[in-house]
């Protein structure tokens, strides 16, 4: 068997017999079916707009923010916690190729992160199908596939851009910390107000224009990405 | 790679002199009859091969050498278990490392190159490991085949689950983990996480690791820490039953008591340089002196110096040879006439043997620096 074949199997192997992939799914899978539920529930009420409206839908889908984050967080584990625990060192025994094992996890990753995400909004989705059918809604706003590949993609990259946070901190602990802190706070809201203009070039801004409905839906969004 | 490295070895001039003294292949690693263990005289540097002035011409990727390194050859035959002592555990290790890394052509003998290693830093040791598993991988036969031991784990895994992970990594069987697990005792434990491991069942998994791929060289660091004395005698045990399936073993180790119990070869490594290499029994030999405590000592000097052995007088009634047999003195003894009224032979200790070497060396090298 190819050497690379046996290097992403054992990196699946790897993903699937630690606690944080299982504890990750369930935490996002909960946000995900919560913040739809929640957002149905508030729908109409406080100036929210009513339930089966496009704005309302895509106010619901909004969910691929938080796989963005959950992937992020898994990337980082992923290669981080190869340093933590020292397992790099039987990992590079079995394949001496640095290179190769580090490209092999962020593929690894990239794939992991796909189904995920895929899996989460799907789920979500669902929820908002079922939700709406229960009020006699039976339409979904037109860009709500566009939202799901958004998501898709912006959780994939995310998950890969852990991987290498987590490769050249060696740190979990310090490396989630940090990607939380630059990814809400940096981002969101330091640079978003004092350099709006670099901003929206940024991972979250591009995550955002990702995951988030088009400004025509929603005009009140703050700030599109730069290629939108 | 290592063709390439091994051409540029053969190549090398200064390795070229060292063949034609007639050097025999250094690790027959197939058990070859003919190739018997050479043996380094103590403090006789033969066999090593150093390059003033030159760095090593060392493969991508391989660990950068701080000053000029010194290439030896380590001469041990496949079925024997070798200790390696050193003064610090980062040369020991070293050592272990770059032995595993530099193969001749057929594959029969392996050059230590001893880098001046100043510190035992993470990033160092990082790429050190990943030189000696790009020779490990690389080898088809078991025969070239080389395993370094590694003690670490994910805690949240299972043994089996480890060892799975580096099944499939390297493309072993699925089988050969229940084998290993069964081998080092640890088959009960399979399904525990390690996390919950002593530190003697971290070092059965680490072995059973380290046997995955049924290495033909093995090299363990430390191996008996942790244990407590029936993994001790388990471990010894089992080093002998694969050094008796045809493989070599090396072990690093700072027990020298243990070590003593255990292995065939000593190799001593001291400031990067090949102290001693020779067989633990014929270490011992040399250095063993025969006690005799006799009414007349000083004729008994004068006996034994006559006969040709280095003897002093230790006490009023005692006299010590050196260089010589029970048999020898008390022979030579009987034939003059004297009265013995004891008659003992006292083997040096390992570990006073090794300070000795270490000692010795200091002191080559302080006088070394003066004269220079």
């Amino acid at each position: 068997m190819n050497g690379t074949v046996r290097l992403a199997r054992a990196e699946f192997r790897k993903l699937f017999t630690t606690k944080a992939l299982p504890i990750a799914s369930a935490i996002s899978i909960a946000l995900a079916i919560g913040s739809v539920i929640i957002d149905a529930m508030v729908a109409g009420k406080n100036g929210a707009p009513r339930l089966g409206t496009d704005s309302s839908t895509y106010q619901m889908l909004k969910i691929g923010s938080v796989t963005c984050v959950v992937l992020l967080i898994l990337g980082i584990l992923a290669a981080g916690s190869e340093f933590r625990h020292r397992t790099i060192v039987p990992v590079l025994l079995a394949t001496p190729h640095r290179a190769r094992v580090f490209a092999v996890k962020v593929a690894v990753i990239a794939v992991l992160g796909a189904a995920f995400s895929a899996l989460v909004f799907g789920l979500g989705l669902g929820t908002i199908v079922l939700e709406l059918s229960a009020h006699g809604i039976h339409h979904l706003p037109a860009g709500a596939g566009v939202l799901y590949l958004g998501a898709v993609i912006a959780s994939t990259c995310f998950g890969m851009i852990g991987v290498a946070l987590g490769a050249l901190t060696r740190n979990t602990i310090g490396a989630i910390v940090a990607a939380i802190g630059w990814t809400l706070f940096a981002e969101e809201l330091i640079l978003q107000t004092v350099a709006p203009g670099i901003d929206k070039w940024l991972p979250t801004g591009a995550a955002i224009g990702l995951t988030n409905p088009p400004a025509r839906v929603m005009p009140y969004r703050r700030r599109p990405p730069a290629w939108c | 790679m290592l063709d390439h490295v091994r051409e540029r070895l053969l190549d090398d001039p200064v390795r070229g002199q060292v063949n034609a003294r007639g050097d025999r292949p250094a690790l027959a690693v197939d058990g070859d009859p003919d190739l018997e263990p050479s043996v380094l005289d103590l403090g006789d540097e033969r066999g090593e091969i150093r390059q003033p002035g030159r760095r090593a011409r060392l493969p991508r990727g391989s660990p950068s050498c701080r000053s000029t390194p010194s290439r030896r050859r380590i001469s041990v035959s496949a079925d024997r278990l070798v200790a390696s002592m050193a003064a610090s555990a980062c040369r020991a290790s070293a050592g272990w490392l770059s032995i595993t890394w530099l193969p001749t052509a057929d594959w029969t003998a392996m050059t230590l190159i001893e880098c001046a290693i100043t510190s035992c830093n993470s990033r160092a040791m990082r790429r050190r490991s990943s030189v000696t598993a790009r020779r490990a991988s690389s080898s088809r036969s078991r025969s070239s085949r080389s395993a370094r031991a590694s003690n670490t784990f994910h805690p949240g895994r299972s043994a089996a689950q480890h060892l799975r992970i580096i099944a499939t990594a390297t493309g072993l069987p699925r089988r050969r983990v229940d084998e290993v697990l069964g081998l080092v005792g640890l088959a009960d434990a399979a399904g525990r996480r390690v996390g919950g491991f002593s530190l003697g069942m971290r070092q059965r998994l680490s072995l059973a690791g380290a046997l995955l791929g049924d290495p033909g060289v093995l090299v363990f660091d430390e191996p008996l820490n942790g244990l407590d004395p029936d993994g001790i005698r388990w471990l010894r045990g089992l080093l002998r039953e694969l050094a008796a399936e045809n493989r070599t073993v090396f072990v690093s180790s700072h027990l020298l008591s243990e070590v003593a119990q255990t292995v065939d070869d000593v190799v001593v490594l001291t400031r990067g340089r090949l102290r001693a290499q020779t067989t633990l029994a014929d270490l011992v030999a040399r250095t063993s002196v025969v006690r005799v405590r006799t009414p007349d000592p000083a004729r008994l000097l004068d006996v034994l110096a006559a006969a040709g052995h280095d003897v002093r007088l230790v006490d009023g009634s005692t006299v010590e040879a050196r260089s010589a047999t029970a048999d020898a003195v008390g022979m030579a003894a009987a034939a003059a006439g004297v009265t013995i009224l004891e008659l003992s032979r006292q083997d040096e200790d390992l570990e006073s043997l090794f300070f000795d070497l270490v000692h010795q060396n200091q002191q080559n090298h302080q006088n070394q620096e003066i004269a220079a």
